[in-house]
Formats: structure tokens, C-alpha cells, sequence
């Protein structure tokens, strides 16, 4: 007798609770990821390219291969009146956050760069050049740009071997971990 | 039917087991002899002759109302169903697998165990920490993997404390901070998004000024010689 009422209660109690939980495996997540606030983004770590990039009005040699992922903006108004390019050197850098970087560069010119932060589309950089004489300041900036974006930095008149033109800094840089 | 002693030393049992013929040898002497000199034994002996010859007759007389063939086909019949019953017997427990057997042998206690089991599962289901709940320590971060823009997880550092874009441009216009060991081999080139637009927030042009110049291809920063410094905000 006494078994039989177990048996009945506990039937009971599976009927009631076997909705209860279906219902709960689906319902509490979902409310949990929508009270959820959105991910806060840092950027910690970043890494970055930095191409010298001679380019002269002379010649007609256009924009070699190696320069190839620049041909957009290469191509643009700001210098169109640049017939040929030269990459002069290449240089990557790794940045963390808050922590200045700089590298020197044949032409003498010596660039630093800081990862100052960013979200989930942008970086914030800040970026420094100095003369060839590697005395004087030309530019220091701060930046936000997206990911793999690229700032072009002119700095002023300079001979490669025969070549003679304008040297510009490509400078192009993403997050990393 | 009582073992107590009828007739002198002689009891009703062994006088029954003496009309089977079962006593032993002494005993069945002693009997005889007791049946000879006790009138009340010997008839109550004769009695029992009696009953067992009325019984014997009453089941000899259906015996004989049934026929020998039918009477043969009865045994047939039974021992057929014995061997058919022990056959498959043998068979289901042959069969039977371990789960098939602890299933049965639980049979009585599968529903109180169920649905102690649902109520533990609906405690923990309730009870337990949201899944979106990891990382969501406020010293962590998390971003959701991206090829282009990696996630970064880990301590969230301090930020930065801003620093003057130049501190004096005529002394020291690039102190080096470190002497280059975080230069790395070069890497291939990365695809240049099509957002290629930066924004200036800031920037000094030292010695020959400098001006900006943004197309939304490309920002390009000019640099101008010999000229005096020039401070610029949100040139753009």
C-alpha cells in the first residue's frame, strides 16, 4: 500500500517536473545572454608594418609588387603626380598597449609608434617621426584608424641610389592578440 | 491422526505404517503380536484395510472408464508442456542480456528513481551559473574571434595616461623610448580596408609645419621643411 502510494507520488511529481526543466534548458540561457551586457573590447596588443616608400616623379615604373596592396590608395589624387615608386624598406614592429616602440630606418628618419587602445573596429595609435638627423621632431600624432588601415606619412625629399623623390611612411597596423 | 500410543506401546503411526508394510523388522513383530492379542487394534487395523480398499476401488473403477490410449495421450500431453516450459525457460535466460536483467530487477524502483533524478536535474539547471557568465569577471574581456581582428582576452590594462604630442620640438623631437627589440622579420603585406580613413585627434608638425590631407582612401600627413612648428587639432 504504502509502495504504491510512492510510486503514484513520484509520477506525479515526474509529470510536473519533466515540462519544468525542458522548459528551463531553453528559457534561462536565453534570458542570461540578453541581460548579458555587451563585450567590452580591449586592445592590447597590436602589431604593424611600416614601408618606406620612395616616389618619384620621374620614370614610369608605376607601383611594383611589392607595393601592390597599396595600389588603391597609390593610385589616388594624392599622388598622382608620382609616376614611379620604390620600396625603400620594410620594417614590423609588435606594440602593447601603452608602450612606445620606435625603429630607425636607413633614410635615418626614426619612427615611433604606441598603441594607445581602440574598440572593436578601430585602433587608437600614436605616432612619432623625426628628421633624418634623428634631432628634430617633424611629427607627432594621435590617430584612430581601422584595423589594417593605413596612414601615410610624407617625409620630405630623398635620393635612393639614383632615384631621387619624396619619402613617405606607410604606416598600417592590427590588433592582435 | 495422533502419535500418541493407541493399543499398549503400539501408535497409530506405526500401526499405519504397518499396514504399508514399511515398519521395520522389530517393530513390525511387535505389531503383529499386538494385533493378535488386541481385539480394539485388530479392528481398528481392519479399518484401515477397509478405507484403502474403498479408495483403491473408487480410482480403479475411473481408471478403467478411461481408455488406455487416452489415458497415454494425458502423460504425452503433460510431458510435453514440462520439456515446452523448461525449454523456454532456458531460452530467456539465455537471451537476457546484464541491462535486460538489472532493468527488471529495478522494475519496482524506476519511477521513484526518475523523478529524484528530474529533481536534481531542474535544482541544477536553476541553481547553476549562467553560461554567458564566464569571463565576466570585470577583469576580463572577451571578443568573439575574427580573422581580421583577432580577439584579445586577458587583464584589461591600465589606459595610457596621454602624453604631449611634443614635448619641446626643438630639444629632443623623438627621445628614444627603446632601442628596437620588438622589431620583428617582416610580414606579408595586410589587405587595406576600404574604410581607410584615419582621424586625426591630435598633431604637432615641428620645424617646417605640415598639413593634412585626407581623401577617404587614404590620410596622408605632409611634412614641410625648415619651417616653425605649427599646432594643429582636428585639422580635419
Amino acid at each position: 500500500m504504502m509502495h504504491g502510494r510512492i510510486r503514484l507520488l513520484a509520477s506525479a511529481l515526474a509529470a510536473v517536473l519533466t515540462p519544468a526543466i525542458a522548459l528551463s534548458a531553453f528559457v534561462l540561457p536565453t534570458q542570461a545572454q540578453a541581460a548579458a551586457p555587451a563585450p567590452v573590447v580591449s586592445v592590447d596588443h597590436a602589431k604593424c608594418q611600416v614601408h618606406a616608400v620612395l616616389a618619384s616623379k620621374e620614370g614610369n615604373a608605376g607601383i611594383p609588387k611589392e607595393l601592390k596592396f597599396l595600389e588603391t590608395q597609390l593610385k589616388d589624387d594624392e599622388f598622382a603626380a608620382y609616376k614611379s615608386f620604390r620600396l625603400i624598406e620594410q620594417k614590423a614592429l609588435k606594440l602593447d598597449r601603452g608602450k612606445k616602440t620606435d625603429v630607425s630606418f636607413t633614410s635615418g628618419n626614426r619612427l615611433g609608434l604606441r598603441l594607445i587602445g581602440g574598440d572593436d573596429k578601430r585602433l587608437d595609435l600614436h605616432a612619432d617621426l623625426s628628421s633624418r638627423s634623428g634631432t628634430k621632431s617633424l611629427l607627432a600624432t594621435d590617430y584612430s584608424i581601422e584595423d589594417a588601415g593605413v596612414l601615410m606619412i610624407r617625409a620630405g625629399s630623398y635620393t635612393h641610389k639614383d632615384d631621387t623623390g619624396r619619402l613617405f611612411f606607410a604606416i598600417q597596423c592590427v590588433r592582435s592578440k | 491422526m495422533t502419535t500418541e500410543p493407541t493399543h499398549g506401546d503400539v501408535t497409530a503411526q506405526e500401526l499405519h505404517a504397518y499396514f504399508d508394510d514399511e515398519l521395520a523388522a522389530d517393530r513390525a513383530k511387535a505389531v503383529s503380536l499386538a494385533l493378535e492379542s488386541d481385539p480394539h487394534l485388530r479392528a481398528e487395523y481392519d479399518q484401515l484395510g477397509g478405507f484403502r480398499s474403498t479408495v483403491a476401488a473408487s480410482f480403479e473403477a475411473n481408471a478403467e472408464a478411461v481408455p488406455a490410449a487416452r489415458f497415454e495421450q494425458i502423460w504425452d500431453e503433460i510431458d510435453r508442456a514440462i520439456e515446452r516450459d523448461e525449454r523456454l525457460q532456458s531460452e530467456a535466460d539465455r537471451n537476457a542480456s546484464v541491462w535486460t536483467r538489472m532493468w527488471a530487477a529495478f522494475k519496482p524502483v524506476r519511477v521513484p528513481v526518475f523523478a529524484a533524478a528530474a529533481a536534481a536535474l531542474v535544482t541544477v539547471v536553476v541553481l547553476r551559473p549562467g553560461a554567458d557568465e564566464t569571463n565576466k569577471s570585470p577583469a576580463m574581456a572577451s571578443v568573439e574571434e575574427d580573422s581580421t581582428s583577432p580577439a584579445v582576452v586577458g587583464p584589461a590594462p591600465t589606459e595610457p595616461k596621454p602624453t604631449p604630442l611634443i614635448a619641446d620640438s626643438k630639444a629632443s623631437p623623438v627621445p628614444p623610448s627603446q632601442p628596437e627589440p620588438t622589431v620583428t622579420p617582416p610580414m606579408a603585406p595586410m589587405p587595406v580596408p576600404d574604410e581607410n580613413e584615419a582621424e586625426i585627434h591630435g598633431i604637432k608638425f615641428g620645424h617646417g609645419g605640415g598639413r593634412i590631407a585626407n581623401t577617404g582612401t587614404v590620410t596622408v600627413l605632409y611634412v614641410d621643411d625648415e619651417t616653425e612648428p605649427t599646432d594643429s587639432e582636428r585639422s580635419l
